[in-house]
């Protein structure tokens, strides 16, 4: 009985394994209707509300709004409003609406309700997360001129607040519906908690194609909630799905041999995977390491003896981009080729470390007062790429004579170690930037920001090349000139790449599947990179 | 010689809040082997373990006296009457299989009897275990020393036991049903046995037995335990003389009658009574 | 009986097998090449290598004797703490039986997998992953007491009142004696008992693995690698994924079979 419990125990993995595939069973699809999965229950539809990438999709896909940032030319497309307009000093924005509009239910949508809308975000009682955007959302006033026209005035100037409006649904005024009522695409249909979001076309949805037909073209979209990405695959090669994103890459392989023709690797993303070393002055570590991780030379060297091929190669299958600043090649706009930053270069390195008092005593890494370079790694437990990363940066650095250890934590013990009692030595993490404007990382960059992460809440930057990374980004924030800024984050770039307190490992790549049967699909990098034209979207013969 | 008897016992013994022994009277002169009868449930086993003090280890409670030697063992602390048992009482128990540690060696059942008492050299011990095994005409071999009880005959385990009964050379041995478990030719090697031990060392035995037969062929005196009392006392040549129920009934149940019986003992060993010679004093 | 011999001969020849393989000049099991990963059987790499390139063979082979050995420490550790604290408690005055008995349910009832997280990360971040497996044994054995010392208890109790004990009162041997006799008596409770825990160990480091508590990189274990059998991709890839999981069955079927009718 006992030897039956134990074999059981591993064939019961096994089965389970099976069992999750065989299991997989897909809600049946309407004619016309589109489907793919979302990884879990939107967490609310209320459009002001939304903080969740789930809920963001499906206001992505249901609200109307002024404007739309395109994300496959990472432009400002004026959508429900006509043309809009930026004063000189940046302050006033002006909205002319297009004639006509109608809300789903066949209300007409005039600038009184766009002003609610944007009053009504701007409420603290909303709590709604885009506010603060604003900088100070107290002070924005909203006019009305006529039924047409919508001016807004901020009390300071906003970098990229053309983007801001994309993020505002704009609702019938008073009568907030939760995506039932809404000026976009799409229309919540129904929702049943834990299996499906069904939405139907919005009948009065004013946008035609360019021969005037009536758009979306799709008859529906079902949105199924389920994390497990075998069961997706599963599906999506079974034709339930239509399109699968962010794929893990050892799974786009695996779909690669089944249906060549279904996946896609659209180059780097903008989200960078890089490791740092904990430079917090009050960290409770030992001096000797503080200092060692306060050095320059020690970091440099560091990220010298990292083969970041191998990592993109070995990690990633392949489908990652060694990665040596925070600007991806995909931003088009801010990338910069020239940045000289430390590339592989073990030899460098060694000498890099014996110039900084360094030396080999047995195999084994020491400083100049013969303490032995010893640290540890944390990732977060589960992920599959950053465990081997760091197991084969392990490696990398064994050949200097270090001697690291991988921890893997879960991600409540990692953040309460690098949020709060900073007891960690090494840390290697990604960053997901869904902004392709640095500026988004004004929170990184600042020196007295909590998530600075190598040491956080300085009260004066520590270091003259971090008092100088404070002063250009805060330099193209308040700057007019798009070249004058573009300066100012070449030039933080290049100093990051100079001092390595973040040591940048790759770019993973967007790993996409798109099912051959539908039409009108135009990948972007930037979410939601399927679907962001989702009006255009159908299946073939369907429309 | 000595007037004051070996054992006084007045007792009254509670097992599991029912009265077990009544007013309980016996007395053992030194030297001489009482054979206690009494059908089962009389309450023998009770008694042995009242005499031993292990009573309250089985659950039971006992009122009145047990005095050894002038000394009453129910006023004595643990401690002390661990000290006794053993050295000056000692018991044969009823099972022999069960009655030795399976796990350990005849040997270790030695050392550790042994060293319960006594902290001489174990030259000492060694000698006496040799001179033991031999009077109970065991192997005195090391060989014999290293088996463990399983190894040994039911026959041979209950000598062992004997001679661990006699190792500290007890002032008195209670043979709880000794042959109780034992074929007909080992009861009678043991019985045999026992009736040159006390003729020999005039070892005082009380002989506790349901088999009136075996007590005839050893005991001076019987008493009839019946109903948690002595019922009857007699010496073993005046069983003529019973008037108690309890008796009679026994007598009854023999095979033949008790004279005839008598009449097979071997040599006579109220000789020894007659003449008492207390190597032991 | 029979059975039971030829499982244990077996098991010392897949140990032996296992040491020469780990022990073989230029075998390492954190060794990465990088210019063959996930490579079927080669003479290079006769079970094929890992998604880092590493000798399936040598990762197994370590990971066999890294579990064993830390499973038969962690089995005796628990098995002498069952026996001080089952005998204790069986031969000690009733409150302590009781406290002793009280504290093995509440053993038992810990939700130990969040304990053995907490400890987990407790440790020092910089803890050799030699000693993080040490640990993770370790605070296994600290778990797996309660039970077998409740059958110690058991066994004990009914020791205490056989005709051999009460004789040996009778003959007036001290308590200390006393249970010193006894212990002999347990050898057959606790020998089993011991075997038991022998899989059961290994079983419980591979299933920590699985959840990422186990054994750390780049130490081999069997839950590190029986978590490639989780994802379907690797199955596709290479057949030798499997080779851990079938290794670790027969393992412990043979763990099974010298435990078993003991």
């Amino acid at each position: 009985m006992r030897r039956l419990t134990a074999v059981a125990c591993v064939l019961a993995l096994l089965v389970a394994a099976c069992a999750k595939l065989c299991a997989a069973q897909a809600a049946p699809r309407m004619p016309g209707e589109l489907a793919w999965t979302i990884g879990y229950d939107p967490k609310t539809f209320d459009p002001a509300k939304v903080d969740d990438q789930e809920s963001e999709l499906v206001r992505y896909l249901t609200a109307g709004v002024l404007l739309r940032f395109n994300r496959f030319t990472q432009k400002i497309d004026p959508q429900l409003a006509e043309s809009w307009n930026l004063s000189p000093d940046g302050k006033t924005i002006t909205f002319k609406l297009r004639p006509g509009l109608q809300f789903s239910d066949g209300s007409s949508l005039t600038a009184k309700d766009a002003a609610w809308s944007i009053r009504h975000v701007l409420l603290p009682a909303t709590g709604a997360p885009v506010a603060e955007e604003f900088l100070s959302p107290a002070g924005v006033t909203v006019a009305t001129p006529d039924a047409r026209t919508v001016v807004v005035h901020l009390p300071q100037r906003v970098i990229g607040i053309g983007k801001v409006f994309d993020e505002i649904a704009i609702e019938p005024a008073d009568r907030p519906s939760e995506g039932r009522l809404t000026s976009g695409p799409f229309v919540v249909a129904d929702y049943r908690r834990s299996q499906y979001v069904r939405l139907r076309p919005n009948p009065h949805y004013a946008r035609r194609d360019a021969t005037g037909s009536v758009l979306p073209y799709a008859r529906g979209i079902r949105l199924d909630i389920l994390e497990n990405t075998e069961q997706e695959i599963r599906l999506f090669e079974r034709g339930e799905y239509d399109v699968m994103d962010s794929l893990p890459p050892d799974y786009f392989e695996l779909l690669k041999k089944k249906a060549p023709a279904s996946v896609r690797d659209l180059g780097p993303s903008l989200n960078t995977e890089q490791m740092w070393f904990n430079q917090s002055p009050q960290a409770p570590l030992p001096a000797w390491e503080k200092s060692w991780f306060q050095s320059r030379a020690f970091r440099v060297a560091v990220s010298q003896a990292i083969h970041r091929a191998d990592l993109a190669r070995i990690a990633y299958l392949g489908h990652a981009t060694p990665a040596y600043t925070f600007i991806s090649p995909a931003n088009s706009a801010w990338y910069d080729s020239k940045i000289n930053a430390p590339h592989t270069d073990v030899a460098a390195a060694k000498a890099a470390l014996a110039g900084a008092g360094f030396h080999l005593s047995g195999g084994m890494l020491e400083d100049a007062a013969g303490h032995p370079v010893k640290f540890s790694i944390l990732t977060n437990a589960g992920n599959a790429a950053r465990l081997k990363m760091a197991t084969l940066i392990q490696q990398d650095l064994a050949a200097l004579g270090m001697q690291v250890t991988v921890v893997p934590l879960d991600f409540p013990a990692l953040i309460e170690r690098l949020m709060h009692t900073q007891d960690y030595e090494a840390c290697l993490l990604g960053l997901e930037n869904v902004d392709p404007d640095p500026n988004a990382m004004m929170n990184i960059w600042l020196s007295n920001s909590p998530n600075h992460q190598w040491n956080p809440s300085e009260k004066m930057p520590a270091t003259s090349w971090e008092a100088q990374i404070d002063l250009a980004m805060n330099r193209q924030a308040s700057s007019f000139n798009d070249t004058e800024r573009k300066q100012a984050v070449d030039r933080v770039q290049q100093i990051v790449a100079d001092e390595q307190p973040f040591i940048y490992l790759v770019y993973p790549n967007v790993l996409v599947a798109i099912s051959p049967r539908l039409k009108g699909v135009q990948p972007a990098v930037l979410e939601p990179s399927l679907v962001w034209n989702i009006e255009s979207l159908h299946l073939e013969g369907v429309r | 010689m000595n007037s004051e008897p070996l054992l006084h016992v007045k007792l009254n013994a509670d097992y599991a809040g029912k009265p077990v022994l009544r007013d309980l009277h016996l007395e053992l002169a030194r030297g001489e082997v009482l054979g206690l009868v009494g059908g089962s449930g009389a309450g023998k086993s009770t008694l042995v373990l009242s005499l031993l003090g292990l009573l309250p280890w089985r659950g039971g409670s006992l009122s009145g006296e047990v005095m050894l030697e002038g000394e009453n063992l129910l006023m004595l602390s643990e401690r002390k009457l661990r000290a006794l048992r053993g050295r000056r009482i000692a018991l044969i128990p009823q099972s022999p299989m069960s009655a030795l540690n399976p796990a350990i060696s005849l040997q270790k059942h030695f050392d550790e009897a042994w060293r319960a008492h006594e902290k001489h050299a174990p030259a000492v011990l060694a000698a006496r275990v040799q001179q033991l095994l031999a009077e109970m005409q065991l192997p005195t071999d090391a060989e014999f020393l290293r088996r463990r009880p399983a190894q040994i005959s039911v026959g041979q385990a209950q000598r062992v036991l004997i001679a661990l009964a006699l190792l500290h050379r007890p002032a008195l041995i209670i043979a709880d049903e000794p042959t109780s478990a034992l074929d007909p030719v080992t009861q009678t090697q043991i019985v045999d046995l026992l009736r040159r031990l006390n003729r020999t060392h005039g070892m005082t035995l009380l002989y506790v037995s349901h088999d009136l037969v075996s007590v005839l062929q050893l005991s001076d005196r019987i008493a009839v335990l019946h109903a948690g009392t002595i019922a009857e006392s007699l010496p073993v040549d005046r069983l003529a003389e019973a008037r108690q129920e309890a008796t009679l009934s026994l007598l009854r149940a023999l095979p033949a009658p008790p004279e005839i019986l008598l009449s097979f003992r071997k040599p006579s060993v109220r000789g020894v009574h007659e003449e008492p010679q207390f190597q032991n004093c | 009986m029979k059975l039971k011999c030829a499982a244990a001969c077996v098991l010392a020849m897949l140990i032996l097998v296992a040491a020469v393989i780990v022990a073989a000049p230029g075998a390492s099991y954190a060794n990465q090449d990088r210019e063959s990963l996930l490579a079927p059987a080669s003479t290079r790499h006769p079970a094929g290598t890992d998604a880092l390139g590493r000798d399936r063979l040598v990762r197994v082979s370590a990971a066999l004797l890294l579990s064993l050995a830390g499973s038969v420490a962690a089995s005796a550790v628990t098995t002498a703490a069952a026996a001080g604290v089952g005998a204790l408690a069986a031969f000690g005055p009733a409150t302590v039986g009781w406290t002793a008995m009280l504290l093995c349910d509440v053993f038992l009832a810990l939700p130990w997998l969040f304990l053995l997280m907490m400890v987990r990360s407790a440790l020092p971040l910089t803890t050799s992953p030699a000693n993080s497996a040490a640990i993770t044994f370790l605070v296994l054995a600290a778990l797996g007491w309660p039970a077998c010392a409740r059958a110690v208890y058991r066994g004990a109790l009914s020791l205490k009142t056989t005709e051999w004990m009460l004789y040996a009162r009778a003959g007036g041997l001290r308590g200390g004696q006393i249970v010193r006799s006894v212990i002999p008596n347990l050898v057959p409770l606790l020998l089993p008992q011991f075997l038991i825990s022998i899989p059961a160990f290994v079983m419980a480091e591979a299933n920590l693995g699985a959840l990422g508590l186990g054994v750390g990189e780049p130490l081999p274990s069997w839950g590190g690698m029986l978590l490639e059998l989780d994802n379907s991709a690797m199955l596709f890839d290479t057949r030798w994924v499997y080779f851990p999981v079938a290794l670790l069955v027969i393992v412990l079927l043979l763990l099974e079979a010298v435990a078993g009718e003991a």
